[in-house]
């Protein structure tokens, strides 16, 4: 299974990718356990590559690419933004952070897959999780 | 997404039902505000409905507890899935926040 989607960059425009996506995962049985890790962190990606990639600006584009290969799930998230120093993250759990309301997205996703390996400058997000 | 208010010896229960994600959280956040403004400072959010979450509902639940401090009050979760509960734990806000498994417990004190 290899599917592929392009969405504009709206925020209206997530859900019915992802629970599209989440059904067709979910019709090749696997469990829905791992599939709301699955969705909840390619929500997570996406919503970045709206918002901070492609800057809510419309008429960018957020490339979307799950393949599922023997018992592993592998979505790639690529926005039409600059990309960022993915190498600095700040910690949302360590000292004054844990108060901060924003800054979860890529930690959750960090925690929830197996492997996660960011390109093209911070554009591009691969996430790979078995089950 | 649905919420539902009700009130009991003083507290506010808040029930919340469906997803809580990017596109429900401002919907939630009305009505957090509407408590605020309202001046409930005794608050119990019950999570038995509420079938996910992503950071954007994490954060409303931030805020609300920095705006309901700042009026003297608190809130309480209660009755979490083990998915949902999962990412409060995962992101260590089940420190930052009152989880309680049931909403009986959550009670408890309160009053």
């Amino acid at each position: 299974m290899n599917i592929k989607y392009k969405i504009n960059s709206d925020f209206k425009n997530i859900l019915p990718v992802t629970l599209e996506i989440f059904q067709k995962l979910k019709s090749k049985g696997i469990k829905e356990d791992v599939l709301f890790d699955i969705r909840l962190c390619l929500e997570e990606a996406v919503v970045n590559a709206i918002k901070h990639g492609n800057k809510e600006n419309r008429k960018k584009q957020v490339l979307i690419n799950v393949g599922l290969v023997k018992n592993a799930i592998k979505i790639t998230v690529k926005d039409q933004g600059k990309g960022f120093d993915y190498k600095y993250v700040a910690s949302p759990v360590k000292g004054k952070n844990i108060k901060k309301p924003s800054g979860r997205g890529i930690f959750l996703i960090k925690k929830l897959m197996d492997t996660v390996q960011f390109s093209d400058g911070g554009s591009a997000i691969k996430m790979i999780k078995s089950f | 997404m649905n919420i539902t208010e009700e009130k009991k010896d003083g507290i506010t229960i808040c029930n919340i039902s469906g997803e809580i994600n990017i596109n429900t959280s401002p919907q939630l956040r009305k009505s957090f505000e509407s408590f605020v403004e309202s001046k409930a400072t005794k608050i119990i959010v019950d999570f038995s409905q509420v079938s996910y979450i992503d950071s954007s509902g994490l954060a409303t639940f931030i805020e609300l507890l920095q705006r309901l401090k700042k009026i003297g009050g608190t809130f309480r979760i209660c009755s979490m899935s083990q998915k949902v509960k999962n990412i409060f734990e995962v992101t260590k806000l089940h420190k930052l926040f009152e989880i309680f498994d049931t909403r009986e417990e959550a009670f408890g004190n309160f009053l």
